[in-house]
C-alpha cells in the first residue's frame, strides 16, 4: 500500500481548512492492508464537514470494518483549492486513514443523499484516476457502488456507477463483501461480477437494464437479458435494534456541521406529507428500543465527550419514548459534565411544554418547527396536518420556556399554491411572534424559512410539474412584501435556481447522465455551495444534449406517464400515490397508520413488514389519529379488506 | 481553582487551528471526568483558556492553557494530566502540569517570548547565512503588517532577541533557523521573520519549542516539562 501522507503534507500549507485532509480522529479503523480483507473506500461527495455527520456512513463504516474479511476507510471531496493542488502535482484521491489511493480499494462507495452533489461524485472518480463510466472500467479497477436516499432514481446517474443499492444498507454489506471477495481471489471478469450482483436483493445493477424510447418519451426501462429481476425492490431493515451503529464513534478533530452526538431514534414516517420523499420512501415506522437508545446516549457520550446530544430521525418528537430520552440526555450530566438535547426536526403538534422544559434545563437548543405550509387549505393538500391552535401551542411552549427565537419552515410553489397561500406564510410567522409578546418576551422573533418545492420520485407528487424560477421569485417578493408589513418575522429563501437544478437531478433519465457530466466538466463541482453554483451550467448543458428543461421538470405528467424510476420499488403502489396525488388536489387528508387504520400504500403488505414503536401508545399531543381534534377534514375512505393496522403493531422489547 | 497545562502539537494533528484544539480539550476534559467552573448566563461554557495561538501547521512541544476547575472537585495534578493526556487525539499530549501561584495573571499577558524552529528547504546555506547576518547588524527592520484589516507596516527588528542558523546537519538536507520572537507590545509573528529575511513561509516548516515569561534578558520557562513526559516527544 502507497502511503501518500509524504506527497500530500506539503500541499496543506497551500488549502483552506487543511484539517480535512488528516484523517487521525479518534475511534477511526486502522487495519493491516496485507490481510485478505476486501478494502471499501467510503465517500461522501461533500467536503469533510458536510460528510462526516452523515449517519449512514458511519454505520456503514463500522459494520464493514467489524468483518474479519472486509475494511473500510473514508474518502470526501477535496474543495477546489486542494482539487487544482491535488491535480497540479499528480497526487490523487486519498483514504483519511492510511492516505492510500482511492485506486487502490476494492469497491469504491458514495453516499447519495442530495442530488446536487452528483458532480462531485465526477469529481471523486476524476482524482481518483478512474474511467467516469462503468462502461470503460473493468477488473483493474475498483467497484463503484451508490447508496443513499438518492438511489431510489439512480437514472440520472447510472452510467457512473456499477451498482446502487436501495433502501436500508446494513443487510447488504455482507452478500456483497462475500462477492466482491469471492471474484476478487478468483480474477473473475468484471461483467461476470455485474451480473452476480444483480442477483443479490436490493442491488440495481444498470448496465444490465436499457432505457426505451419512443421519440423523446421513456416507455420503461428493461432488462437486457435473463435472470436480471424486472423489478429492483428496497431493503429494509425490519428491527433497529438488531442494529445498535454506530456504537464507536468518530470524533472529527476539526468542526463540522451537526457537530455532536446523533443517535438516530427511529426509521421511516407514515404522517404521510405527500411532498417528502424520506417519509415514503422509508416506510413502515421502525423505532429503537427506549434501552437501545438510553445505551448508545451513555457509550456515545462517554467515548466523544460532546456537550449535545441530538436524537435523530424524521420527525423525533414523534418518537413514542421522547420525554423519557430527553430525560435520559439532560440527566446525564451527572458524569460527563452538561448535555443539552436537541431535536432536529420537530413536528409541532408533538412538542409540549413539558418537553420544553426538560430541553431548556441545560441549554436551548436551536428550535425548528416545520409546518411547511401556511394556510390551513395549503396544508391538507400537502397532508401535513397541523392546526394553527397546534403551531401557537407549540411555539407558546417554546417562549414560555425562555426561547427568544426559533425557525419555522416552509415550502412553496406546492400544488395549488395561491400567493394568499404564499402570503399566508408569513401571516403564520407573524402570529408566532405575536404569541412570544403576548408572554412578555422581548424582541421575540420568527424566521421563516422558505424553499421551493422540488417534487420527488416515489412520492404522491411526483407527477406534478414544479413551479417555474420566474414564479418562485414572485412569491419571494410576495413574502418580503408581506414581511415589511408585520412585525418581528425575517424571511430566509432558498435559491430558486438551485431548485431549478435539483428538479433536473431529481427526475430525470438517464439521458442526464451527459448533462452532469457536462456541468462538472465546466467546472460546477459543489453545487449545493451557493459561491459555486451557477443555473446557467445546467441549462445549457441541458439543452446542449438535446433535452428540454420544461419536459423534465415543469411538465405536469398525467396517469401514463413512464418513470425513470418505475423499475425501482420502495415497495409503494403507483396507483395508490397516483390516488392519493387525486385526493390531494381536493384537499381529503390520510392519517398516520401508525395509529389509524391501514390504507394500503402497499409497503407493510408487499415486504412483509410492520410497524414497530417502543411503546403501544400514541404520544401526547398531535393532531394526527392521536386524540386531538382536528379541524373538519375529508379523510380519504381507508381499504376495508385490510386488518386495522393497529392489529399489526408490534411493540419493540 | 486555575490548573496550568503545557502540551505539544505534533504530527498530522498540527493541521487543526487554534480553535480546533480548543474544541479537543473541551470534549477530553468531558471524558476525563474533570468538573469545570461554568460561565454565568444565557449559554453557560466551561472556563478554559489558551495561551497564544500556534499557527496552523506548525508542530509544537510548548503550548498552554489555563482551566478553572469548580470548587470541591478533588483531585491531584499530577494524575489529572495523565487521564487528560489518554483522551487527547494522538499527537496532543499533556507535558506538563501545575496549579500556578499567581492565579490571576492570564497567560496571554504572562508570555513574553517564544522559540521557533523553521526547517527551510530548496536554500543553499550560504544564503540564509548572510541573511541573517544582514539582519541582525540592521538597527531596523520593518515589513508590511495587517491589524484590524488596516494594512500598515511594522518594524520588527526589537522584537527579534535571537536569530541563529543551527549548524548541525539535518537529514533531509534542509536547513535550521532558530529565533527567539517577542509577544506581547513588540511581538513578531514567526511568518513576519521569514518575509524579512526574504524567504518563500511556504518553503519552511514550523515549530514552537518554549514559551518564556519574564524579562527578555532573564526569561524563564511557564513551565519546564516533566521528565518522565520526554519519551514521547519526537522530532523536535
Amino acid at each position: 500500500m502507497v502511503d501518500l501522507w509524504p506527497r500530500v503534507e506539503p500541499l496543506l500549507a497551500r488549502v483552506q481548512k487543511p484539517a480535512r485532509y488528516i484523517g487521525c480522529e479518534d475511534g477511526v479503523f486502522r487495519h493491516g492492508w496485507g490481510s485478505q480483507r476486501t478494502k471499501w473506500l467510503l465517500i461522501y461527495p461533500d467536503t469533510y464537514e458536510v460528510g462526516m455527520p452523515n449517519q449512514g456512513l458511519q454505520i456503514l463504516y463500522e459494520i464493514l470494518n467489524e468483518r474479519d474479511d472486509a475494511l473500510a476507510e473514508r474518502a470526501f471531496t477535496p474543495w477546489a483549492d486542494m482539487a487544482a493542488q491535488m491535480r497540479s502535482r499528480s497526487v490523487p484521491l486519498f483514504s483519511l486513514e492510511s492516505h492510500a489511493p482511492a485506486d487502490s480499494f476494492d469497491v469504491i462507495g458514495f453516499g447519495l443523499s442530495a442530488e446536487l452533489v452528483y458532480t462531485n461524485v465526477l469529481e471523486c472518480l476524476d482524482l481518483a484516476g478512474l474511467p467516469l463510466r462503468s462502461a470503460q472500467r473493468d477488473e483493474s479497477h475498483p467497484l463503484v457502488i451508490g447508496g443513499g436516499h438518492c438511489c431510489f432514481n439512480p437514472e440520472p446517474i447510472a452510467d457512473f456507477f456499477d451498482a446502487f443499492v436501495i433502501g436500508d444498507g446494513e443487510e447488504a454489506l455482507g452478500a456483497l463483501n462475500e462477492t466482491v471477495g469471492a471474484f476478487g481471489r478468483s480474477r473473475g471478469s468484471r461483467a461476470a461480477l455485474l451480473r452476480e450482483l444483480c442477483r443479490l436483493p436490493g442491488v440495481y445493477v444498470p448496465s444490465l437494464y436499457e432505457p426505451v424510447y419512443e421519440g423523446s418519451r421513456l416507455v420503461g426501462t428493461f432488462p437486457i437479458e435473463s435472470g436480471v429481476p424486472d423489478v429492483v425492490e428496497k431493503l429494509t431493515v425490519a428491527d433497529l435494534g438488531e442494529w445498535p451503529y454506530p456504537s464507536r464513534r468518530i470524533v472529527p478533530l476539526t468542526e463540522v456541521v451537526h457537530d455532536r452526538l446523533n443517535v438516530e431514534v427511529f426509521r421511516g414516517c407514515t404522517r404521510g406529507c405527500r411532498f417528502c420523499q424520506a417519509g415514503m420512501i422509508t416506510r413502515p415506522v421502525r423505532e429503537r428500543p427506549i434501552e437501545q437508545v438510553k445505551e448508545m446516549i451513555a457509550g456515545g457520550l462517554r467515548d466523544t465527550g460532546y456537550d449535545e446530544v441530538a436524537l435523530t430521525s424524521l420527525s423525533s418528537a414523534d418518537y413514542s419514548s421522547i420525554e423519557e430520552a430527553v430525560e435520559h440526555i439532560v440527566s446525564s450530566g451527572a458524569q460527563t459534565g452538561r448535555v443539552a438535547a436537541s431535536l432536529p426536526s420537530l413536528r409541532v403538534d408533538a412538542f409540549t411544554v413539558d418537553l420544553a422544559a426538560k430541553i431548556q434545563e441545560v441549554r436551548r437548543t436551536g428550535l425548528t418547527f416545520a409546518p411547511e405550509a401556511g394556510s390551513w387549505r395549503m396544508r391538507r393538500v400537502i397532508n401535513k396536518l397541523i392546526s394553527e391552535d397546534d403551531l401557537f401551542a407549540a411555539v407558546g411552549s417554546a417562549f414560555s420556556q425562555g426561547w427568544r427565537r426559533m425557525k419555522l419552515y416552509f415550502l412553496m410553489g406546492l400544488p395549488t399554491e395561491t400567493l394568499e397561500d404564499t402570503e399566508a406564510i408569513v401571516e403564520m410567522a407573524a402570529k408566532a411572534a405575536r404569541v412570544g409578546r403576548e408572554l412578555g418576551v422581548r424582541g421575540a422573533s420568527v424566521t421563516a424559512s422558505v424553499g421551493g418545492f422540488v417534487p420527488k420520485a416515489h412520492t404522491p407528487f411526483q407527477w406534478f410539474g414544479q413551479d417555474t424560477v420566474e414564479s418562485l421569485w414572485a412569491r419571494i417578493d410576495t413574502l418580503k412584501g408581506a414581511a415589511r408589513r408585520l412585525p418581528g418575522v425575517q424571511i430566509k429563501f432558498h435559491d430558486p435556481r438551485a431548485s431549478l437544478a435539483e428538479g433536473l437531478a431529481s427526475r430525470g433519465d438517464r439521458r442526464m447522465g451527459e448533462v452532469i457530466e457536462a456541468v462538472w466538466r465546466d467546472g460546477g463541482t459543489f453545487q449545493e455551495w451557493s459561491e459555486c453554483f451557477d443555473v446557467q451550467r445546467w441549462i445549457s448543458k441541458t439543452e446542449a444534449a438535446g433535452l428540454s428543461v420544461e419536459n423534465l421538470v415543469h411538465r405536469e405528467r398525467d396517469d401514463s406517464e413512464v418513470f425513470a424510476w418505475d423499475h425501482i420499488s420502495a415497495g409503494l403502489h403507483k396507483d395508490f400515490l397516483w390516488q392519493d396525488y387525486q385526493d390531494s388536489l381536493t384537499e381529503a387528508v390520510v392519517e398516520d397508520c401508525r395509529w389509524t387504520p391501514c390504507y394500503d400504500c402497499g409497503v407493510c403488505t408487499d415486504l412483509s413488514l410492520e410497524h414497530v414503536v417502543a411503546s403501544g401508545v400514541a404520544p401526547a399531543g398531535g393532531s394526527q389519529g392521536t386524540g386531538q381534534v382536528l379541524p373538519p377534514v375529508v379523510t380519504r375512505r381507508q381499504n376495508s379488506d385490510i386488518s386495522p393496522n393497529a392489529l399489526q403493531v408490534a411493540v419493540a422489547d | 481553582m486555575i490548573v496550568r497545562l503545557r502540551f505539544s502539537k505534533q504530527g498530522k494533528v498540527a493541521w487543526i487551528s487554534h480553535r480546533d484544539v480548543a474544541r479537543c480539550f473541551d470534549r477530553a476534559i468531558r471524558r476525563s471526568r474533570i468538573e469545570l467552573e461554568y460561565s454565568q448566563g444565557f449559554s453557560p461554557r466551561p472556563k478554559i483558556s489558551f495561551g497564544l495561538a500556534l499557527p496552523t501547521g506548525a508542530q509544537s512541544v510548548a503550548e498552554y492553557l489555563d482551566f478553572s476547575v469548580a470548587a470541591g472537585f478533588d483531585f491531584v495534578v499530577s494524575e489529572l494530566a495523565r487521564t487528560l493526556s489518554s483522551k487527547l487525539p494522538s499527537g496532543i499530549e499533556v507535558v506538563a502540569a501545575e496549579i500556578p501561584d499567581d492565579q490571576k495573571t492570564s497567560l496571554q499577558a504572562l508570555t513574553t517570548c517564544c522559540d521557533w524552529r523553521y526547517h527551510i528547504s530548496d536554500l543553499p546555506e550560504s544564503a540564509l547565512m548572510s541573511g541573517v547576518e544582514k539582519f541582525l547588524l540592521a538597527s531596523s527592520v520593518v515589513v508590511p503588517r495587517t491589524r484590524k484589516g488596516k494594512e500598515g507596516v511594522a518594524d520588527i527588528r526589537p522584537g527579534v532577541f535571537s536569530l541563529e542558523v543551527d549548524q548541525s546537519s539535518n537529514d533531509d538536507g534542509s536547513l535550521v533557523l532558530r529565533a527567539r520572537l517577542a509577544t506581547l507590545e513588540n511581538g513578531v509573528r514567526p511568518i513576519e521573520l521569514l518575509c524579512a529575511l526574504g524567504l518563500d513561509p511556504l518553503s519552511a516548516s514550523l515549530a514552537r519549542l518554549a514559551q518564556y515569561k519574564g524579562d527578555a534578558s532573564n526569561p524563564l520557562e511557564i513551565l519546564s516539562i516533566a521528565p518522565d513526559y520526554l519519551a514521547p516527544l519526537v522530532n523536535v
